[in-house]
């Protein structure tokens, strides 16, 4: 431990006290040394468990220069040992605090940071302060490098004239290890052209050197050395907010509180004191570089309402205060500032604790992080202050992810499922947000916050979303018919997802494409199936990318969508009547040709006809359907027997033989079912050609028994048949049209 | 030695049956193939000659031998006509070149209905060529280089009962150059499977 002591009387005394923090025995070595850092005398001392040791210093131990260091070491492990100390003159009433802390690592690296000793006094006393008349105040400032590298120390002295800052620098000084130095505070008054100056002054001094290199002791101190501020050089950093532990106005007290624009440009301030049952603002503008410096005493004897209307009742004496930006507690201000309670009836002064704003904790909302694929999720990164308000930081800060989610870059913490593995992860950091820190004592001169920056991480999972059927078309399925359904919406996965119907029957599907928005599907409503709502359902079956199936992640969601409806609309099951005219002529509709059918025929009449090659029984077939001639088709099979001779050469030969076609067809000559008609038309002309085996046909007896059926395509269950029969006879090359017959039914044909 | 003799009797009375059923089955073969000659046998003769022709190879050689002397004759009678009906049951693909020589004449025969006659299935040369099938396309479609007008009309036929690509190919070909205006149209119906 370090510390540093100065004469600011030529006979001084002081003390050091030691605190065992342990529970064991320390041994420690107090060392004191010049201002070049070289030993000059020592004391050993042991200090019992939990004991302290109080070591007086006698002029006699004290070198004969103006400063210089007091070095201490111990056997004990760090922090094990409490030190403080004190420089004292009981005659005069003279007593100075001494700050020792640790000296810096020797691996420690060069930075620069800059201190401020505010509120310095100089010339006489502010009549508001109560001192005695002609109490004039002489400001000190001693440093001692305390690092095992030299470090340099530029002051400068800032002053207010005019209302605006007035400042004088002095040449860099240099410190070699252990060196110590009092400024002459005096000659750079005077040679700032301040001799005949009242008030008070703040002295800057910008360091290069290890972090904490220097100990800096500083203050005011009156000429009969009785009254002694000291204020505690504070590091000059940008921060949210301060707070200050304590101010006090009672039996003699008051407290002067220094503030000190450390920016170049105005920056506007609220100083709020805060006391039991209510606190009041006080509004502070300052310029580049200003200072002012307040009489707490003084604001609650001015009685001025703030912008509340709150003034302090005469009856607070004491408090805590804050040092804010105008806008917000969190916002972000340079200031130095400094408070000393002082009593000149008991001429005392004391400086208080007070704290750095900010951060204690820190979350990310929600929290365990769970996202639906393709859906989103705005997380928000909250933190806690020392204060107690809680801050949205959501914004200001620098997001990241991992694993199956991205982030919006336009929209912090917009967190969004992605196809991928299930895990995710979100860190978050703000490197703006202050970190809470309380300082008292020897820290006074650490920087204020200690640092910047807040952050958290949360891991996640990404499980698929229920799927929502947003849309159905079309909005009718014709039943006993093929319809493409299209399904669109989300979440309905890129694997293969099913389709529930319901009611399901009479109802199947195969898909035809698909993917997370849309499913395509061909969809069959069975002939018959009556007219109803019909509900779908999507159930997913997952990502490719996750293997097969629903992944909920753990979470409530459904692989199965709610139902959309559609309706199917009952087709009336079609019908036909079919009839088979066997004489007379054709009907008018009729647009078919038997001569055109057939190069036997001569004639378009029903009936018998004896031809040139060929009998023929023409016939004409009708069939009358229920919805579309076009939708039907015409199958035929024959069955008979033929008997009959031929003449070869004057023989008459015999011949016969079974007839047995199963496939009997027609085509667009003998069949006619013209798309927009109900009327179906079939002709044939079944017979016997004249000649057999190339020898003519004496006589013969042919039996056809036919089976017409027509079938219509949207229902292939749905068919009419119709029998019918044409027997031929003919007998010396001639047709005989009483034993010749056509018509419906079956004719024997044992013959 | 006796052994050895009776081994040797017995296979030569073996080689003797097989000589002997083979002669058996040649004229049951002949008798079949006079009954073909009839008008009134000649159903239960087909049916009997197919069987042999399915269950002995040498039967359907020889079947196929006798048919392909019947019907290089005159094309009438009874005989002829069977025989040609039962080459294209039995699909005899060597037949196809005799078969389409006799597609130049009309032999419709017997009963039909205008669907049988579309399809000239009452006439047993077009019926046998399109029973055949792809064997047959070529010879079929020579037809066409120096037919008559109704003989490229039951050519078209037969290819388009035959219904195969290249059947089908030999009527797109056949339409670009067919000089009668309604055969044209005729092949394009059929193309189109409209008749």
């Amino acid at each position: 431990m370090d510390g540093l002591w100065w004469k600011q009387e030529k006979d001084i005394n002081g003390f050091v006290a030691l605190a065992n923090t342990t529970s064991g025995k320390l041994s420690a070595t107090l060392q004191l040394t010049d201002d070049k850092g070289a030993s000059y005398s020592s004391r050993m001392v042991s200090v019992s468990p939990h004991g302290m040791k109080l070591v007086d210093l006698s002029p006699s131990d004290f070198p004969s220069g103006a400063s210089g260091g007091i070095h201490i070491t111990y056997d004990g492990p760090q922090s094990a040992l409490i030190v403080n100390g004190g420089l004292e003159d009981l005659n005069t009433g003279y007593s100075a605090g001494l700050d020792f802390r640790s000296p810096p690592s020797s691996t420690a690296t060069q930075t620069e940071m800059s201190f401020a000793e505010l509120g310095l006094m100089v010339g006489a006393a502010d009549p508001m302060m109560n001192f005695p008349a002609r109490t004039k105040f002489t400001p000190y400032s001693i440093l001692r490098n305390v690092s095992d590298a030299p470090a340099s120390a530029t002051p400068t002295l800032w002053w207010m004239a005019g209302g605006t800052a007035q400042s004088s620098q002095l040449p860099t000084i240099t410190f070699n290890p252990g060196q110590s130095q009092v400024l002459d505070i005096p000659a750079l008054i005077s040679g700032a052209g301040l001799s005949n100056f009242n008030g008070s002054v703040n002295l800057v001094v910008d360091v290069k050197g290890e972090p904490g290199a220097l100990l800096l002791a500083a203050g005011s101190v009156d000429q009969g050395n009785t009254y002694v501020f000291q204020v505690s050089p504070r590091g000059i950093l940008e921060s949210a907010s301060k707070s200050l532990a304590y101010w006090s106005t009672g039996n003699g007290d008051d407290t002067m509180v220094t503030v000190w624009n450390a920016a170049d440009e105005a920056q506007d301030l609220i100083f709020k004191l805060l006391y039991t049952g209510g606190h009041y603002s006080f509004p502070i503008h300052l310029g580049p570089r200003a200072t002012q410096t307040l009489n707490i005493s003084e604001i609650i004897q001015n009685q001025i309402p703030d912008s509340e209307g709150n003034t302090v009742p005469a009856s607070i004496h004491e408090g805590s205060a804050t040092l804010s930006g105008s806008n917000a507690e969190n916002e972000h201000i340079l200031v130095a500032s400094d408070v000393g309670v002082y009593n000149v009836k008991k001429a005392t002064c004391g400086e208080e604790c007070y704290t750095c704003n900010g951060w204690v904790e820190a979350w990310l909302t929600p929290s365990p992080l769970f996202v639906e694929t393709d859906a989103s999720v705005q997380m928000s990164f909250m933190d806690e202050w020392n204060t107690g308000e809680e801050y949205n930081i959501t914004d200001y800060a620098s997001w990241s992810g991992g694993g199956a989610i991205s982030l919006d870059p336009s929209i912090p913490g917009y967190v969004t499922g992605v196809w991928g593995a299930p895990g995710a992860s979100v860190s978050v950091t703000d490197s703006d947000e202050p970190i809470y820190n309380e300082y008292c004592g020897p820290d006074g001169d650490d920087p204020c916050p200690l640092g910047f920056g807040v952050g958290d991480g949360e891991s996640g999972t990404v499980g698929d979303s229920t799927p929502v059927i947003t849309g159905i078309t079309p909005g009718e399925l014709d039943s006993g018919s093929t319809t493409q359904l299209i399904l669109s919406g989300s979440g309905f996965g890129t694997n293969a997802p099913t389709l529930t119907f319901s009611p399901a029957s009479g109802i199947t599907y195969s898909l035809t494409s698909y993917d997370d928005t849309e499913i395509i599907a061909e969809v069959t409503v069975a002939s018959g199936t009556p007219t109803e709502t019909l509900y779908v359902k999507v159930t997913s079956t997952g990502y490719t990318q996750y293997g097969s199936g629903f992944y909920s992640g753990g979470e409530g969601q459904s692989a199965t969508s709610s139902q959309a409806s559609t309706t199917v609309q009952s087709s009336a099951v079609p019908s036909a009547t079919v009839t088979v005219a066997f004489s007379g002529s054709k009907s008018a509709g009729d647009n078919l040709s038997f001569t055109a059918a057939n190069p036997n025929e001569c004639s378009q009449s029903l009936g018998l006809l004896t031809c040139t090659s060929a009998w023929h029984w023409n016939i004409e077939g009708q069939g009358i359907v229920s919805d579309d001639a076009s939708k039907w088709t015409i199958t035929q099979s024959v069955t008979g027997y033929v008997k009959g001779t031929v003449n070869e050469g004057g023989v008459l030969v015999p011949y016969s033989g079974t007839i047995n076609i199963p496939n009997d067809v027609y085509n667009s000559t003998t069949f006619q079912n013209n798309s927009g008609q109900t009327t179906i038309y079939f002709i044939d002309g079944p017979g016997s050609l004249k000649t057999v085996a190339g020898y003519p046909v004496s006589s013969v007896t042919v039996t056809q028994n036919l089976t017409t059926t027509l079938c219509s395509t949207t229902a292939p269950s749905v068919c009419q048949t119709v029998s019918w029969y044409s027997t031929l006879s003919v007998a010396g090359g001639t047709a005989s049209s009483t034993l010749s017959k056509s018509f419906y039914g079956t004719a024997n044909f044992n013959f | 030695m006796r052994v050895i003799s009776s081994l040797m009797l017995g296979i030569a009375m073996m080689s003797g049956l097989c000589a002997v059923m083979a002669g058996q089955q040649r004229s049951q073969i002949e008798d079949l193939f006079a009954k073909l000659d009839s008008g009134v046998t000649n159903e239960e003769a087909s049916a009997e000659l197919r069987k042999f022709a399915a269950d002995d190879p040498e039967s359907r050689d020889y079947i196929t031998k006798r048919l392909l002397v019947l019907i290089r004759g005159e094309d009438k009678g009874f005989l002829w006509y069977n025989s040609v009906q039962l080459i294209g049951q039995l699909k005899i693909t060597e037949a196809a070149p005799t078969l389409a020589e006799a597609l130049r004449r009309d032999h419709r025969s017997g009963f039909f209905t205008l669907g049988l006659d579309a399809r000239l299935y009452d006439d047993p040369v077009a019926k046998s060529l399109s029973e055949i099938g792809e064997p047959a396309v070529d010879s079929v479609t020579k037809l066409f280089q120096d037919g008559d007008t109704p003989t490229r009309r039951r050519t078209t036929i037969v290819l388009s009962n035959i219904g195969s690509a290249s059947a089908r190919e030999a009527i797109s070909r056949q339409i670009v150059n067919e000089s009668d205006a309604e055969l044209k149209a005729f092949m394009q119906r059929k193309l189109d499977r409209k008749e």
